[in-house]
């Protein structure tokens, strides 16, 4: 299934733009792929393949962890890539490749990585079936996958006050969450459907309070693609009717909602497979 | 598996000494002497036969110092500010009274340690629930009270922290859905819960399994059964300023 609201090249074009302050805005976006790090079996990963790596997340988190050989990166969006490179200064004996790239049009060989990675991005892929197909495909017999993605149920509160503005937002925005989050036992179907063995997938859920500002900071951040089509004044009064509501249901202590991650864990099996 | 990803999940500081409250097996403990290499286990725990069987899963690093007591999470024979963390791994859902057991946890740590929680979330076993209280009668009315009564919710734990004096640094549900047999499933309930189905009669009680048995195996084409698996962490600082000042050596 794929999500007509989400367009590769408007995404990109956004995480260009907010490729410089991006961490600083997802600063928890770190954790996260530390978390999905430390839950990989513990094998001995040479070669890695980091799909969607933005600015290269996932990847320092493995260089922490293992002794890697090579690392892979793909990603939409130039401005992360160059992020990403100029992180990995400094970080010797491996081997590094990245390449600006849709994740089913990746310049990388099959049946080749140990592990494949993919943080927070696989909410943005369109035909997320085929995306994990082609993850499927680079893995190794026996090759690790890791996906940590939007959870279903994250962000409702926000999602609730999206559908509640007059007049009513464009579509995009105000369905974004139904096409793009999984829960675990959707992503398990999906796996298997991809030739999988699911190892680990769980959501997990938080309560978050963040000011109004610093939300909408984000969200802009990781959506802007979202209504890209629009013109800079819609865009901006948009912004500007999301940010008023968003102060609006805000408590003291700023706004209160409910943060879900979705983490999986799977293997390519390592028999001969079809 | 809980205990593992609840050390895990600890910040990467310096745990010399660990209390385990309720250490069960003594796994947490173990991860804990993986993890960071802790030098001092204190393990508490009512069950001596639990006593037992954390000495004999502790034995493989005979270089830490351990100390295993009997006695209740209320009278634990631990000095107050003496560790660097403490941890409780599924045993909070047992105690009688939640929130003196975590003030008890807390007192225990030194000024600028942390507190660990993992407890049933809300909402495990739900399916399990489901099905027990839809038959007329409903089988084992007990069981489905207790899940209900063994979960805790973000909103309380987050109390009792709070009322502990300890900063949260993070709290987070984890909901996994599992597949086995029906067989292995209620073989761990009624190893848990043992004491939550004998007020059925046991001639009853047999023949009341066979049909929960049944009843899950029917849920799926292959006679296997899924079911929601619900945990709930916690990671707490005690304050770093104002507190004991320091750490004591009252556990040496």
């Amino acid at each position: 299934m794929s999500s007509r609201h989400l367009h590769p090249e408007r995404i990109a074009d956004c995480f260009d733009a907010g490729a410089g302050d991006y961490e600083e805005v997802v600063w928890r976006n770190r954790q996260g792929a530390e978390r999905l790090v430390a839950a990989l079996p513990d094998l001995q990963y040479q070669d890695l393949l980091d799909v969607g790596c933005g600015t290269g997340l996932a990847s320092l988190a493995m260089i922490e962890r293992f002794a890697l050989r090579s690392i892979t990166g793909v990603d939409l969006s130039p401005g992360m890539l160059a992020r990403f490179r100029s992180a990995l200064e400094g970080v010797g004996g491996v081997e590094v490749r990245l390449h600006a790239a849709d994740v089913l049009a990746m310049p990388v060989p099959a049946d080749r990585y140990d592990v494949v990675l993919s943080t927070m991005a696989f909410h943005w892929f369109p035909e997320k079936q085929r995306a994990l197909a082609a993850m499927a495909r680079s893995l190794r017999p026996g090759g690790v996958l890791g996906v940590l993605t939007g959870g279903r149920g994250t962000e409702a509160e926000y999602r609730d006050l999206l559908a509640g503005l007059r007049p009513e937002l464009p579509a995009a925005l105000a369905e974004s969450y139904e096409s793009t989050v999984r829960d675990h036992v959707e992503m398990e179907t999906d796996l298997l459907r991809a030739g999988l063995q699911p190892e680990d997938v769980w959501l997990e859920r938080r309560q978050r309070l963040t000011p109004p500002e610093r939300f909408l900071a984000r969200w802009r951040a990781v959506a802007g693609h979202l209504i890209a089509d629009l013109s800079p004044a819609e865009q901006v009064e948009i912004w500007h009717r999301i940010g008023a509501g968003l102060r609006s249901a805000s408590g003291p202590e700023g706004f209160a909602y409910t943060f879900v991650k979705l983490f999986a864990v799977a293997r390519r099996p390592a028999g001969p497979t079809s | 598996m809980g205990a593992r990803r609840l050390v895990a999940a600890l910040p990467a500081a310096r745990y010399d000494s660990v209390l385990d409250v309720a250490c069960g097996t003594g796994f947490a403990s173990l991860a804990m002497i993986e993890r960071f290499g802790a030098r001092r286990v204190t393990g508490v725990d009512s069950s001596a036969a639990m006593i037992e069987r954390a000495r004999a899963t502790l034995a493989e690093h005979p270089e830490v110092e351990l100390r295993l007591y009997r006695a209740d999470v209320l009278s634990m024979p631990v000095a107050d500010g003496a560790f660097d963390a403490v941890l409780c791994a599924m045993a909070l859902h047992w105690f009688a009274d939640r929130q003196a057991a975590v003030a008890a946890m807390a007192r225990a740590l030194r000024a600028g340690g942390d507190l660990g929680i993992v407890a049933p979330g809300v909402g495990h076993d739900r399916e399990c629930a489901a099905l027990l209280q839809g038959e007329d009668p409903p089988l084992f009315p007990s069981l489905a009270e207790a899940f209900a009564v063994n979960e805790i919710s973000p909103d309380e734990l987050g109390r009792y922290i709070a009322a502990a004096g300890l900063e949260p640094l993070d709290i987070w549900v984890e909901e996994r859905r599992r597949r086995t047999t029906p067989d292995r499933y209620l073989a761990r309930l009624t190893a848990v819960g043992s004491h939550l189905i004998d007020d059925v009669p046991e001639d009853r009680r047999e023949r009341q399994l066979r049909r929960v048995r049944d009843l899950m195996a029917a849920t799926s084409d292959d006679g296997s059964w899924s079911y929601t698996f619900t945990k709930i962490f916690a990671v707490a600082r005690a304050p770093a300023a104002g507190g004991h000042g320091g750490r004591a050596e009252a556990d040496r």
